[in-house]
């Protein structure tokens, strides 16, 4: 994508060394983890995920307001056909399309963050239940085809990986008409499943947006419970990240999919770095035969790479710590379990990763508005909007991203105790078992804030 | 047929460095290879230190298929068979033998930057270089480990429950062995019928 973000006119000196930040943002996750220890390694069994949660009736009637549901679907449906008019039928060059800033920045960046600062807004704005609740009005017509219990979430995560590897590695996500068609095709399938198999059978198994917002929601304060029939009965709100103790069934499909979130996220700061180039350079000649898509195979080559190493090494210090802890109950459960921790990571990588996208980039669709499809319209006047930089500075910028990502891995190391304790056989296991997890989070963090810091700062 | 992995892990554990070192030096290798050959700088002891340990490692396995084509020959009798034990998960061996190799490999690449003199390698590289050298090897050694470790562990199992056997003293003077139990008499068939069975064929007779 040939959008200004990652590209600053200046870099940013660091005051201190580089290795300085990393060993404090380390030490803040020692010390959260010593904290931990000190307060909260006392609660064993169903208490240690116990956490409180207050009832909102006023979001609940907010919730169920038929009005509400219309409005949200509306704005899903209108951004899904903005997407596709503009890409098809709008200027070709990425930063003159708002195809591009609707698709990578207010969805695929904002969206997925606010969902975690808020709550689950996808299944508000999900333009295509929208759009299947449109063609039923409203009904659940019985499904035609079942769908096993065995599918799990692997279509889904198998969807999320495609996206992905179309915004990483294919090379064509910066072309707007690839996107438009993109987004039609998906749509098609998408509404096709849901009347096939029934519009939550296929949003909760195959749908990859829809499983992925399922999971940053719970990050989210808001607690819904629905009946049998969809409608919401109760409304919650609750601290942040508790959701992510919530029970969940268990499965490697589950595992899977918080896995590929992290590994593409870090593929994606990986790919600006350059340890990149060389590591492209050193393996173009071995596919330089297949001419255009050597690019694209080169990185989706090591996107795979990435998602492997990290579900291993996931593996290797779940085994220590059910090792040192001694799980009681199903041990896919608990995998299952600790890989839900991992979200917190997930979502403030994101955002730190992002905030340039947020901050500056979101700003320029603005000028666009003026002439969506690149046709000399002047329909509001707002062509002449320059972005302002005032919230993203490189020092700005830089200072941002160590406190989201500290702030991300404290969280975790939070939850990944607490879990701990409700798992583990004893407090004492359940301590013991956390010391792999602490050496995880502190090399993740140092990775995080290695590969973050590459674009925008120099050292001093 | 016995049923193995009732102790399991006799070969996994004890080999387990010996196949890390070796497995991550492969790995080690391939990077290197790869980016700009190994025979230059820091990375110039690789070519022989992985020779080294493939060469421990071919032996250790070599020793655990030996091993197991004892127990072969030492079960006897009619259940010839000697089925291998319980596996480990694939994923699980994968996941242990990559870290462990990952671990030696980005210390390996720490110390040679230290003993160069040279800054230490960026964070991305060894992440990406680390990956593409060790991942396929960990996944290869992780099918040979499963491979042999389930065979090595009923073949140990086989070998000292054989042992045993031998060992055993026997007793000098056997006991009388018990008396057979009397039959029950059979009841005399009649002569007539006893007659009527012998002779020619039927056949023969309606001839």
């Amino acid at each position: 994508m040939n959008l200004y973000l990652h590209a600053f006119g200046a870099r940013y000196d660091l005051p201190i060394s580089l290795a300085l930040y990393l060993y404090a943002a380390a030490g803040v996750v020692v010390v959260s983890f010593v904290m931990v220890a000190i307060f909260a390694s006392d609660r064993t069994g169903d208490r240690a995920v116990h956490y409180p949660r207050r009832e909102a009736p006023f979001l609940l009637a907010i919730g169920r307001s038929p009005v509400f549901r219309a409005i949200t679907g509306a704005i899903g449906v209108l951004g899904l056909l903005a997407i596709i008019v503009t890409g098809l039928f709008g200027s070709q060059t990425a930063v003159q399309n708002p195809s591009q800033y609707l698709t990578w920045i207010y969805f695929w960046a904002g969206l997925v963050i606010l969902s975690g600062l808020v709550g689950n807004l996808w299944t508000l704005l999900n333009p295509w239940s929208a759009i299947y609740d449109l063609i039923t009005r409203g009904g659940r017509p019985v499904p035609r085809l079942r769908l096993p219990d065995a599918v799990g979430v692997w279509p889904a995560a198998v969807a999320y990986l495609l996206f992905a590897l179309l915004e990483l590695a294919s090379g064509v996500a910066n072309r707007p008409v690839v996107i438009a068609s993109l987004a039609i095709l998906y749509s098609v399938v998408t509404v096709t499943g849901m009347l096939l198999f029934g519009r939550d059978r296929w949003l909760t198994s195959c749908e990859g947006f829809t499983v992925l917002f399922s999971i940053i929601g719970r990050f989210g304060p808001v607690e819904s419970e629905r009946d049998g029939e969809g409608r919401l009965t109760k409304v919650w709100l609750r601290p942040w990240g508790t959701g992510l103790l919530q029970r969940q069934r268990a499965g490697w499909d589950w595992v899977l999919f918080v896995i590929l979130m992290l590994s593409s996220l870090a593929f994606d700061g990986i790919i600006a770095t350059p340890a990149w180039q060389s590591f492209d350079q050193t393996l173009s000649p071995w596919v330089q035969g297949l001419g255009g898509l050597a690019e694209p195979v080169v990185r989706t080559f090591g996107m795979l790479l990435l998602i492997a190493a990290f579900l291993l090494i996931f593996v290797a210090f779940v085994r220590l710590m059910l090792f040192f802890g001694g799980a009681r109950g199903e041990e896919l459960v608990t995998v299952t379990a600790f890989a839900l921790t991992l979200v917190p990571i997930a979502l403030v990588y994101n955002a730190a990763h992002n905030y340039s996208y947020l901050t500056i980039q979101s700003q320029a669709i603005i000028p666009l508005l003026a002439d969506p499809l690149g046709r000399g319209w002047h329909l509001l006047p707002t062509a002449g909007y320059q972005p302002s930089f005032a919230l993203a500075g490189a020092s700005t910028v830089w200072y941002m991203q160590i406190i989201l990502i500290v702030i991300g891995h404290v969280v975790a190391v939070y939850l990944a105790h607490l879990r701990a304790g409700e798992r583990f056989l004893s407090a004492q296991r359940a301590l013991l078992s956390q010391y792999p997890m602490l050496v995880l989070m502190v090399l993740y963090t140092m990775t995080s804030l290695w590969i973050l810091a590459q674009p925008i700062t120099r050292e001093g | 047929m016995i049923r193995h992995g009732m102790r399991p892990r006799r070969f996994t554990g004890p080999a387990l460095p010996i196949i890390v070192l070796a497995a991550s030096q492969v790995g080690h290798l391939l990077a290197s290879e790869l980016r700009a050959g190994p025979r230059t700088g820091a990375h110039g002891y690789v070519p022989a230190l992985t020779t080294v340990a493939l060469g421990i490692a071919g032996a250790t396995v070599l020793a655990g298929v030996l091993a197991v084509a004892a127990a072969h020959v030492a079960r006897t009798g009619p259940r010839a068979a000697l089925l291998p034990g319980s596996r480990p998960r694939l994923l699980d061996v994968s996941a242990v033998l990559f870290a462990l190799q990952f671990a030696l490999f980005l210390a390996q690449e720490t110390l040679e930057a230290a003993a160069c003199g040279a800054a230490l390698p960026d964070i991305a590289g060894l992440l990406l270089w680390g990956c593409l050298g060790q991942l396929p090897v960990a996944l290869v050694a992780a099918l040979a480990v499963r491979w042999l470790g389930a065979r090595f562990d009923a073949a140990a199992e086989e070998l000292s429950a054989a042992a045993g056997r031998a060992l055993t003293p026997r007793p000098a003077l056997a006991p009388a062995p018990a008396a057979p139990a009397a039959r029950p008499a059979r009841r005399p068939r009649p002569l007539v019928a006893a007659i009527s069975q012998r002779g020619p064929p039927a056949l023969l007779l309606r001839a």
